[in-house]
């Protein structure tokens, strides 16, 4: 049995985590949800900075691309200069479907990029495609 | 340009001189020849003259001879009758004269053997009457006894028989020389009449000649000069219309006549080179031409209200050193240092400048636009420059306001798309969340909600989607025609059944493209929006869907346009709003009833506006529908100007797949 996933979601929109939240209870999804309200603070969760308790390995990555101080991109390009946490996996959430934003995100390695489309929908096909992921994949320690 | 005449010299072969010389020479031989053939005649004259003599004189010489024998023998008879010695002497005169006529003779025949040999048989016989007749009856008769035997001799017959001898050769002689008088006579007269008519052959000829002459002087000089001089005096008088006579003639009036056509050139060259003075003086524009040795070729009257050029007429600057002509303010592109504009030209570059100039007598400065051009030789010599400034101080205000204006209404028009643009974007977030909200609630209260409550709830959630609906909609059209895509070969037939498919109709709802939809080259995404716009409407607000039926023809427009229309006979739109369906949000019936955002139609006109077609509507066929008509081009041209995208836009936003927007925009 692999450890238990930690999930960090990236996103400044509370209405956006409650329906995360939401659909993970719905999906009777028990693993650790930590949030964080932009990029900044997520990386501060993931090195363990500021106050904040060093998110456990492995954990895995929920992204919006607009928010306060430091956007999605920016915090994928901070995650990918940091030696310890380069490796970790991304998904992208976001209402964004342009081109250029899937592009870039791509660029960054991300493990897939999903476009919140119709919120309850989309939330309870997202939670279950990560729920089937993490049983499948191995994850990089 | 004049036109090229041959003023070589006539060759001599074909000149006046040379033609006018033959006819003098021709003139001068028949005179000569008739001077010779006279001069023959008088010699031959002379000659028939001449031996008419000499036969005249040999017929006395003859007579005389005769007669000196006559005379000898009456004598003698007289003596031989009387005695007497007197009746002797016409005798002895005879015998006298008979030998000067024979001294005469001899010498007048010497020429002629046959008539000496006649004469010398006759002076023999002659001779011998004498010596046999005369002398012995002489001797006789001196003897008074022998009268009777001097008789005897005398009647012997003798006599007679020498007589009879001589006179017969001396008739022969006379007749020989009668035969040389008539054939002389003869040879006279027709020498006479062969003169005569040469000499009249000869005056008709040269009479001829000289009419021939004169004919040919009328013909060759005189009637083309006159003709010449015609058109000479009406060229004097500026008549330049006149044609120039004779150009084509082989000869000095021909040499002439050119040399005049090349005069005329000259004048029209000349007149249409002060038309165009005074044409340049009118422009509102410097204009002016410096030659090679930096001479003032010309300068136009607008010269004379820009510089002090220190004379009253402009023309008088012509020839004279550009340095001297504007001496107090120098000639743009010239001034030291800076002004190579002019050295340019002359190195066979055209040159643009702008320059700075005060008018003569204004306050401030002007802008002036030069170009200065080079006149090459054919061979790329340069030959001068022509210079052409033109005040350009109003064009600049005017183009700088320009430009201000056409920056504003673009900022003003980029503020608007981005504010419909961020607007719908930026309220779709909220409105999410609503909806997210509003199932939450609705989820967590389920089973406690009743009556109003409920029906509450589910109209709230129908205006949080009409909104969202209006939101996406006005992104639709702030986007549309922004993104077009490629110009591609588009099949409208082929399109019009895709989107019969594509709209899927409800049961029973037909939609049909004309046999005649045409291939385009045109963008295919907007084309596509417009039909499916068209055909969506007509759908939507159909009272009958199941027996509903759509048409979609296409003709051929002017200015390579094609007319589509999308005929359908649903319930109409009466005459008075059918302008007013094409504005924003505008509907005709509540939302509640149908549901729409009113952008539809909003859109299919800002997409066709885009590529310069029309939209419109008319009434359907029968009484009903409507039929819904617009232009597209046949051939795109390159990409509009829409294609200049707002950077810094996210476009994160959900678009309301319905709208039919293009969504593959290239990054």
């Amino acid at each position: 049995m692999a450890p238990t996933v930690n999930l960090l979601l990236v996103d400044d929109d509370e209405v956006d985590v409650q329906g995360l939240k939401r659909a993970f209870a719905k999906s009777k999804i028990a693993n650790p949800i930590t949030v964080a309200r932009d990029g900044i603070e997520a990386l501060e969760v993931l090195r363990g900075e500021n106050g904040h308790p060093k998110l456990a390995k492995p954990h895995l990555i929920l992204l919006d691309l607009n928010m306060p101080r430091m956007n999605g991109i920016e915090f994928l390009e901070a995650l990918r200069a940091d030696a310890e946490l380069k490796s970790a996996v991304v998904f992208m959430i976001t209402t964004s479907k342009a081109e250029e934003d899937k592009a870039r995100a791509y660029g960054h390695n991300v493990a897939g990029y999903i476009v919140k489309q119709d919120p309850a929908a989309t939330f309870m096909q997202a939670v279950s495609l990560m729920e089937h992921y993490w049983k499948v994949v191995e994850f990089p320690k | 340009m004049p036109r090229t005449q041959d003023l070589r010299p006539v060759p001599n072969a074909f000149g006046l001189n040379r033609s006018l010389g033959g006819a003098i020479g021709i003139i001068a031989f028949v005179a000569l020849l008739n001077g010779g053939v006279v001069l023959a005649m008088l010699g031959q004259l002379r000659a028939v003259t001449a031996t008419r003599y000499h036969s005249t004189r040999v017929l006395t010489a003859v007579d005389r001879f005769y007669m000196a024998m006559l005379n000898q023998e009456t004598g003698l008879r007289g003596f031989l009758i009387t005695g007497q010695d007197r009746n002797l002497d016409p005798y002895r005169e005879g015998r006298a004269a008979l030998t000067a006529a024979t001294t005469g003779l001899q010498r007048l025949l010497a020429d002629d053997a046959g008539q000496l040999g006649q004469f010398a048989a006759a002076l023999e016989a002659a001779w011998a009457w004498q010596a046999d007749v005369a002398e012995p009856a002489i001797r006789h008769a001196a003897d008074p006894t022998g009268r009777e035997a001097a008789l005897d001799v005398e009647r012997s017959g003798t006599g007679k028989a020498y007589f009879d001898t001589f006179r017969l050769r001396l008739e022969l002689i006379q007749a020989n020389e009668t035969r040389a008088l008539e054939a002389d006579d003869r040879a006279l007269a027709s020498a006479q009449r062969d003169t005569l008519l040469l000499s009249l052959a000869a005056a008709a000829l040269t009479a001829l000649i000289c009419a021939e002459v004169a004919f040919s002087i009328n013909r060759v000089i005189v009637a083309p000069l006159t003709r010449l001089a015609t058109a000479m005096t009406r060229l004097a008088r500026r008549d330049l219309d006149a044609p120039v006579p004779e150009t084509d003639r082989q000869n000095e009036v021909g040499a002439m006549a050119r040399a005049v056509q090349v005069f005329k050139d000259g004048l029209i060259e000349l007149d249409r080179t002060s038309l165009l003075r005074v044409t340049a003086d009118t422009l509102p524009a410097l204009v002016g031409y410096v030659d090679v040795g930096r001479r003032v070729g010309f300068l136009n009257g607008e010269f004379m209200r820009w510089f002090d050029l220190g004379t009253g007429d402009v023309s008088a600057a012509y020839g004279r050193p550009l340095s001297q002509v504007f001496a107090a303010v120098p000639f743009p592109g010239t001034a030291a240092g800076a002004g190579g504009a002019l050295d340019a030209a002359f190195g066979g570059v055209e040159t643009r400048f702008e320059y700075r100039l005060s008018k003569r007598g204004a306050p401030g400065r002007r802008r002036l636009e030069a170009t200065y051009r080079p006149h090459c030789a054919p061979d790329g010599t340069v030959l001068g420059v022509v210079t052409l400034l033109t005040d350009i101080t109003e064009r600049k205000l005017l183009e700088l306001r320009l430009a201000e204006g056409a920056r504003e209404l673009q900022r003003s028009n980029e503020e608007l798309e981005q504010f419909a643009y961020v607007a719908s974007h930026d309220l779709k977030a909220p409105l999410r969340g609503i909806e997210n909200l509003v199932g939450w609630i609705e989820e967590d209260l389920e089973g406690t909600l009743t009556g109003d409550t409920q029906a509450n709830m589910t109209l709230l959630k129908s205006r949080v989607r009409r909104l969202e609906s209006l939101l996406d909609d006005l992104l639709a059209y702030s986007r549309a025609g922004r993104v077009d895509g490629d110009v591609d070969e588009v099949d409208t037939r082929a399109l019009v059944a895709e989107l019969a498919v594509l709209v899927s109709p409800p049961e029973g709802f037909e939609v049909t493209g004309a046999a005649g939809l045409p291939v385009l080259r045109a963008m295919r995404a907007p084309l596509t929006q417009v039909l499916q716009n068209l055909i969506n409407n007509a759908i939507k607000h159909h009272d009958d869907p199941a027996a509903g039926h759509i048409r979609v023809d296409a003709v051929p427009a002017r200015g390579g346009f094609v007319e589509f229309t999308v005929t359908d006979d649903g319930p109409g739109i009466p005459e008075q709003f059918r302008e007013r369906v094409f504005g924003m949000f505008q509907t005709l019936r509540p939302r509640d009833e149908v549901e729409g955002s009113g952008m539809g139609l909003a859109i299919v006109r800002k997409l066709v506006e885009r590529q310069g077609g029309t939209v419109w509507l008319a009434a359907g066929e029968g009484g009903r529908g409507v039929a819904a008509h617009f232009t597209w081009p046949r051939a795109a041209r390159a990409a509009p100007s829409g294609v200049n995208e707002d950077a810094g836009v996210n476009e994160d936003a959900g678009v309301n797949e319905d709208a039919g927007v293009n969504e593959d925009e290239g990054h």
